[in-house]
C-alpha cells in the first residue's frame, strides 16, 4: 500500500474510486431506513458501529439510475464524513491512475476526474461534494 | 532521527495504533504474572505470547524489521515459558519485562519519526543471561483423548494437557450440540463459562453429524474448586466426560468451598464488597429492563381503558396509586443496569499515564503527568472508546505543548513540565480536564493560519472561538509537521471520535503559560425513553417527556376553527396535523384502519398530530444525525427499535413549529 | 488448448485485522487478473463469523489467519475438517511464521497449505493457482 492507493467499486454498472486513507471500512447494514426530506440520491440513514449516517446512493448521486433495493447493501464507509456510500461492488485496493486524468464532463460536479481503461471509464469521486452536489 | 515521508503516513498511524495496543496487552499480561511465578495462569503466558507474535507479523508487514527482528527473540522465549522448556522464574519473568520495554522504546521511536529504528544489542543475548531450563518432568497419568482429537492436537495444546496430568487437574471433555441459528452465542457462553472454571486448552470439532446443527468439543483443564455438574450446566452442554480424574479434591460437591491455594488468598469472584459481572450479564439486565418499560406502557393503558368509568371509586384509586409505584419503580431499574456498567476511570488514566512518560521520552520532553478524580465512574464502554482520544490529546501535549527542558529553563518556567489531568461528573456527563504549562496557543495566530492554508475562507468571517478551528481536518499549528500523530495535530479525529461517542472538546489557552482540553461525556450511554409511532413502514420516536396522551383518532374529536383543524382537548383547541402529509409521506397507500392521535408539548406549547398507529414506549439509545444529512428539520436522529427496525427520532420543538405552521396555513389534516 | 473455466470462485478470508484483510484481498484480486479468473470474495472477522459463513455458499478456497483470539485459526480448520461436505475444501493457514514449526501445526490441523506474511506475489500466486485451478467445474473432466 503507498499513498495516492484508491478503493475502486461499482456503481450503476460503472467504475469509480475514492482515495483509500479516506476509507474507514466496507459494512454490510442490516437495513437502510428510508429519510422524509431527503433529495433522492439519498437512500437514506443507517446505523453502522453505533453511527447514525447518512448513505447516498453513488449512482444516483452523478445521474445514472438509482440503484434497485438489496436485501444486504453493501457500503463504503469514509473517515470525516457524515455519510457513507452506497455501491454494487468492491472491485477493491488499486494503485493511482498511471495515465492522464481528464476533468469531469461538465455538470458532474461530484466528480473529481476520470481516467480512461481498458474497456471503460474509471470516475474519481469527490467523496465531501457527493452528497451536497448531487446530480439532477 | 529522519523524517518519516507523507506517504506512508496513513500506514504507520494503523501500524502505531496496533503496536501500541499489543504492548498495552502485553503489559497488563505480565503484570498479571508477577507474584504468580509458581503457577503462572498458562491464559495469561498464552496471551503474553500471542500479543508479541501478533507484533512481530505486523511490524514485518510494514517493513519495520528492527522491531519484527526483536520481537522475534521475545517471541521465542516466550514460546519456550508457554511450552514448559524454560522455568519461569522471578527472573525469566523479569527479562520479559525487559524485552517489553525494549519494544515499546523501538515503537516510540517510529512514532517519533525514525524510519527504521533497531536495537544497539541484539535482544535475544540480553534475554538469555536470566533464563533457567527446565527439566523434564515425569508425567503422572496418560491421558486417554479420543483419537481424532489426539491426532489433531497442537504441541502446545499437547504440552498443557501434559502439564494438567502433572499438576493432578481434572481433565474434561464438554459436548455442545447447538442450533445453527445462536451456535455462537452459545459457543462463546460456554468457551468463557469454561475459561472461568479453569484452563480452556482447546476447542475441537463435536462428534455430531447432523449437518443442520453445530456441534462442538471443549477440552478444560478443572480448577480444583469448579463443579462438574455447575459447569455442564452453565455451558448447556449435552454431556461432559471426564478424561483424566483429577486430584480428589477436583470432584468436590457443588457446594463446597475451595481451599485456596495460597494461604490468605480470598476467593477469585468476590473481595472487598465488589462482584464482577461479565458484560453480557448487564446487557440482559439492560434488555428486560427494556422489555419491563414497554410492558409497563401497555398495563398502563389498559388499567385506564379498564378504570374509566368503574364505578368503585377507592378501587380505581388504589390500582392508580400501586401503577405508579409500578411506573417510578421501572423508570428507575433502567439506569441503574446502566450504572452496573459504570466503572472507575482509573482503568483510562493509568494506561494514559504509561503512555505519557513513553512519549516524553522518546520526544526528549521531561514532564509530570498528574492525575486527580480517579474514583470517578464512567461506563464500561465508553472509558474503552475514550482511550484513542485521550491518548491523542495527551501526544499533543506533549508534543505541541509542553516545551524543550532548555526552552522552559530560558523562559523562566521550571525544566520539568505537567500536565494534570482531571475527572470529575457534572451532572448526567463526566468532565476530563487536560492542563499543562507549556507554551499555549495563540488564537490570533490560528485564525491566521487558517486563512493561509484556505481552511477558513476568504468569505468566511473569523469563528467565535478561535480554537475550533483546531478541530477541521488539516490543520495543524506547528512549523515542522510532525508525523507523531499521523497527520499533523489530527485533532480533528479526536473531535469526530468524540461526537459519536455524544461528547464534545473545548479548548483554553494562555499564550506562554499554557492550555486546556476540556472533554465532556455523558456519563452512561444516554438512553432517552421514547414513543414509538408507525405511518406507513416508517417508524418514527418522540420522547416520552414530550407526549401528554395517546388515544384512538375519532372524527367527533376534531373541529374546525376558523378553518384549522383542532383536537379538542380539555377546554382548549390544539392545533391538529397529519404526520404522514407534514412530512410529505402521503403518497403512501392508506390503510383505512382505526389511527391513533399523539397530543405533543414542547413546555411551551401543545399539539397533535394523526399517526397509523402507537408502536410503545421503548429505552432508546439514540444516535444523532449529522446536520450535513439531508432531511426535514424535524428529524434529528435514529435509533433501533427492539426488532431491530430503526426508528427516526423527531425534535419535538421543531416538529410543533411545524404543526403550528401549517395549521396556519390551513394545510393540515 | 482449453480456455480458462470462467465460473466464479468463491473465496473466503479469515482475519480479525482489517488492513491484513484488505491485502490479502488486494492479492486475490491480483490473482484474478493475472490468470482471468472471476472471484467472488466473502470476509470475515473471526472464527464464529466464518463457521456462519460457510454453509452459505459453496467455497472453493478458504484462507485463514491462524493468530486469531478466541477462536484460532488451527481450531477452525479443525471445525472446517470435521464437516463431510467441507472435507475437499482447500485451506490454507497464515501465519507470521516461516519455520517448520509452523507449517506442521497447519498441516497436523488439516490445512492445505500455509503463507507466511508478509508473503510475495508470485508465491501467493504459485499457491491459490495450485489450489484453485484443480478444481474443475463439474462438467469438467
Amino acid at each position: 500500500m503507498s499513498a495516492g492507493d484508491l478503493l475502486a467499486f461499482r456503481a450503476g454498472g460503472e467504475r469509480f474510486a475514492v482515495p483509500l486513507d479516506r476509507v474507514r471500512e466496507a459494512a454490510r447494514p442490516r437495513r437502510i431506513t428510508p429519510l422524509p426530506g431527503a433529495p433522492p440520491w439519498w437512500n437514506g440513514v443507517a446505523l453502522i458501529r453505533g453511527e447514525a449516517l447518512g448513505i447516498v446512493d453513488v449512482a444516483a448521486a452523478v445521474g445514472l439510475p438509482p440503484s434497485p433495493p438489496r436485501s444486504s447493501p453493501l457500503v463504503v464507509v469514509l473517515h470525516g464524513c457524515d455519510h457513507a456510500l452506497l455501491v454494487d461492488a468492491i472491485d477493491g485496493v488499486e494503485p493511482p491512475p498511471a495515465g492522464p486524468v481528464a476533468p469531469p464532463p461538465p455538470g458532474r460536479g461530484a466528480l473529481r476526474g476520470v481516467v480512461a481503461e481498458e474497456s471503460g471509464f474509471l470516475s474519481l469521486l469527490d467523496v465531501d461534494r457527493l452528497g451536497v452536489r448531487g446530480e439532477k | 532521527m529522519s523524517r518519516r515521508p507523507a506517504s506512508g503516513a496513513s500506514f504507520s498511524k494503523e501500524f502505531l495504533a496496533e503496536a501500541e495496543m499489543l504492548l498495552e496487552e502485553a503489559g497488563t499480561c505480565i503484570d498479571g504474572l508477577d507474584g504468580e511465578s509458581d503457577d503462572p495462569n498458562p491464559a495469561k503466558v498464552n496471551a503474553l505470547f500471542r500479543a508479541v507474535h501478533s507484533l512481530k507479523g505486523v511490524s514485518g508487514m510494514v517493513g519495520l524489521a528492527g522491531i519484527a527482528e526483536a520481537a522475534h527473540d521475545l517471541e521465542t522465549l516466550l514460546d519456550d515459558v508457554r511450552m514448559g522448556r524454560v522455568v519461569p522464574t522471578p527472573a525469566a519473568l523479569a527479562a520479559v519485562r525487559e524485552g517489553l520495554t525494549a519494544l515499546s522504546t523501538l515503537v516510540a521511536r517510529v512514532a517519533a519519526g525514525e524510519e527504521a529504528p533497531v536495537l544497539a544489542e541484539r535482544l535475544r543475548t540480553r534475554l538469555e543471561a536470566a533464563l533457567v531450563t527446565a527439566p523434564v518432568a515425569p508425567v503422572a497419568a496418560v491421558p486417554v483423548l479420543p483419537a481424532d482429537l489426539e491426532a489433531s492436537l497442537s504441541d502446545y495444546e499437547r504440552h498443557r494437557v501434559g502439564e494438567a496430568a502433572r499438576r493432578w487437574k481434572g481433565l474434561v471433555l464438554i459436548d455442545l450440540d447447538l442450533d445453527f441459528d445462536a451456535f455462537d452465542t452459545g459457543l462463546r457462553t460456554a468457551m468463557a463459562e469454561a475459561s472461568a472454571a479453569g484452563e480452556l486448552i482447546g476447542t475441537f470439532p463435536g462428534t455430531a453429524t447432523d449437518p443442520s446443527r453445530m456441534a462442538f468439543r471443549l477440552l478444560v483443564a478443572l480448577s480444583p474448586e469448579a463443579s462438574v455438574p455447575e459447569l455442564q450446566e452453565k455451558c448447556g452442554a449435552c454431556r461432559v466426560s471426564v478424561v483424566l480424574a483429577g486430584a480428589p479434591a477436583a470432584l468436590p460437591s457443588p457446594r463446597a468451598p475451595a481451599p485456596p491455594e495460597t494461604p490468605g488468598e480470598a476467593v477469585p469472584q468476590v473481595a472487598r464488597g465488589v462482584v464482577r459481572v461479565p458484560l453480557e450479564k448487564v446487557a440482559a439486565l439492560v434488555d428486560l429492563a427494556g422489555d419491563l418499560a414497554l410492558t409497563r406502557g401497555a398495563l398502563g393503558r389498559a388499567l385506564r381503558r379498564a378504570l374509566a368509568g368503574a364505578p368503585d371509586r377507592s378501587a380505581r384509586y388504589e390500582a392508580q396509586r400501586a401503577f405508579s409505584q409500578l411506573d417510578r419503580l421501572v423508570s428507575a431499574l433502567g439506569p441503574t443496569a446502566l450504572s452496573l456498567r459504570l466503572v472507575p476511570v482509573e482503568t483510562l488514566t493509568s494506561r494514559l499515564g504509561r503512555a505519557f512518560a513513553r512519549t516524553a521520552a522518546a520526544l526528549g520532553k521531561e514532564a509530570d503527568f498528574d492525575v486527580h478524580g480517579v474514583e470517578t465512574e464512567i461506563d464500561k464502554v465508553l472509558a474503552d472508546e475514550l482511550a484513542d482520544p485521550l491518548l491523542h490529546i495527551v501526544r499533543n501535549a506533549l508534543d505541541h505543548g509542553i516545551e524543550s527542558p532548555d526552552s522552559r529553563v530560558a523562559a523562566g518556567k521550571p525544566r520539568r513540565g505537567r500536565v494534570s489531568m482531571m475527572v470529575a461528573p457534572r451532572g448526567r456527563e463526566v468532565v476530563l480536564t487536560f492542563s499543562d504549562d507549556g507554551r499555549g496557543i495563540d488564537g490570533a495566530s490560528i485564525v491566521r493560519r487558517a486563512r493561509e492554508t484556505g481552511i477558513l475562507s476568504a468569505g468566511e468571517p473569523d469563528p467565535r472561538d478561535a480554537f475550533s478551528l483546531l478541530f477541521r481536518p488539516g490543520f495543524s499549528t506547528a512549523e515542522t509537521v510532525t508525523e507523531f500523530s499521523g497527520r499533523g495535530v489530527g485533532l480533528d479525529v479526536v473531535g469526530e471520535n468524540l461526537a459519536r461517542l455524544g461528547g464534545r472538546v473545548r479548548v483554553r489557552s494562555t499564550p506562554g503559560k499554557g492550555t486546556t482540553f476540556e472533554v465532556l461525556v455523558p456519563m452512561t450511554l444516554v438512553l432517552l425513553e421514547s414513543l414509538v409511532v408507525r405511518v406507513g413502514d416508517l417508524r418514527f420516536a418522540l420522547p416520552v417527556e414530550n407526549v401528554l396522551r395517546t388515544l384512538p383518532s375519532r372524527p367527533e374529536d376534531a373541529l374546525l376553527v376558523d378553518g384549522t383543524f383542532c383536537l379538542r382537548e380539555g377546554d382548549r383547541a390544539l392545533p391538529l396535523a397529519r404526520l404522514d402529509v407534514l412530512l410529505g409521506l402521503a403518497g403512501q397507500a392508506r390503510r383505512a384502519l382505526p389511527e391513533s392521535v399523539v397530543v405533543a408539548e414542547d413546555g411551551e406549547r401543545a399539539a397533535a398530530f394523526v399517526v397509523d398507529s402507537v408502536e410503545g414506549v421503548w429505552d432508546l439509545l439514540v444516535k444523532p444525525l449529522a446536520d450535513s444529512v439531508p432531511r426535514h428539520r424535524e428529524i434529528s436522529g435514529a435509533a433501533e427499535v427492539p426488532g431491530g427496525e430503526v426508528a427516526l427520532v423527531l425534535d419535538s420543538g421543531a416538529l410543533l413549529s411545524r404543526i403550528y405552521a401549517s395549521a396556519a396555513s390551513g394545510r393540515a389534516a | 488448448m482449453t480456455t480458462p473455466v470462467r465460473t466464479r470462485r468463491h473465496v473466503l478470508v479469515v482475519d480479525d485485522s482489517g488492513p491484513a484483510r484488505l491485502l490479502i484481498r488486494q492479492a486475490l484480486d491480483g490473482w484474478a487478473r493475472r490468470t482471468g479468473q472471476k472471484l467472488e470474495i466473502v470476509e470475515a472477522e473471526n472464527g464464529f463469523e466464518a463457521l456462519r459463513e460457510l454453509p452459505r455458499t459453496s467455497f472453493d478456497l478458504v484462507l485463514t489467519d491462524v493468530n486469531m483470539p478466541t477462536l484460532s485459526g488451527l481450531e477452525l480448520i479443525r471445525m472446517i475438517r470435521a464437516r463431510p461436505e467441507q472435507r475437499g475444501l482447500p485451506v490454507v493457514a497464515i501465519s507470521t511464521e516461516r519455520d517448520a514449526e509452523d507449517a506442521v501445526r497447519a498441516r497436523t490441523a488439516g490445512a492445505d497449505g500455509y503463507l507466511g506474511k508478509p508473503f510475495d506475489t508470485e508465491t501467493f500466486d504459485r499457491l491459490v493457482d495450485q489450489l484453485l485451478l484443480q478444481v474443475r467445474a463439474p462438467e469438467e473432466a
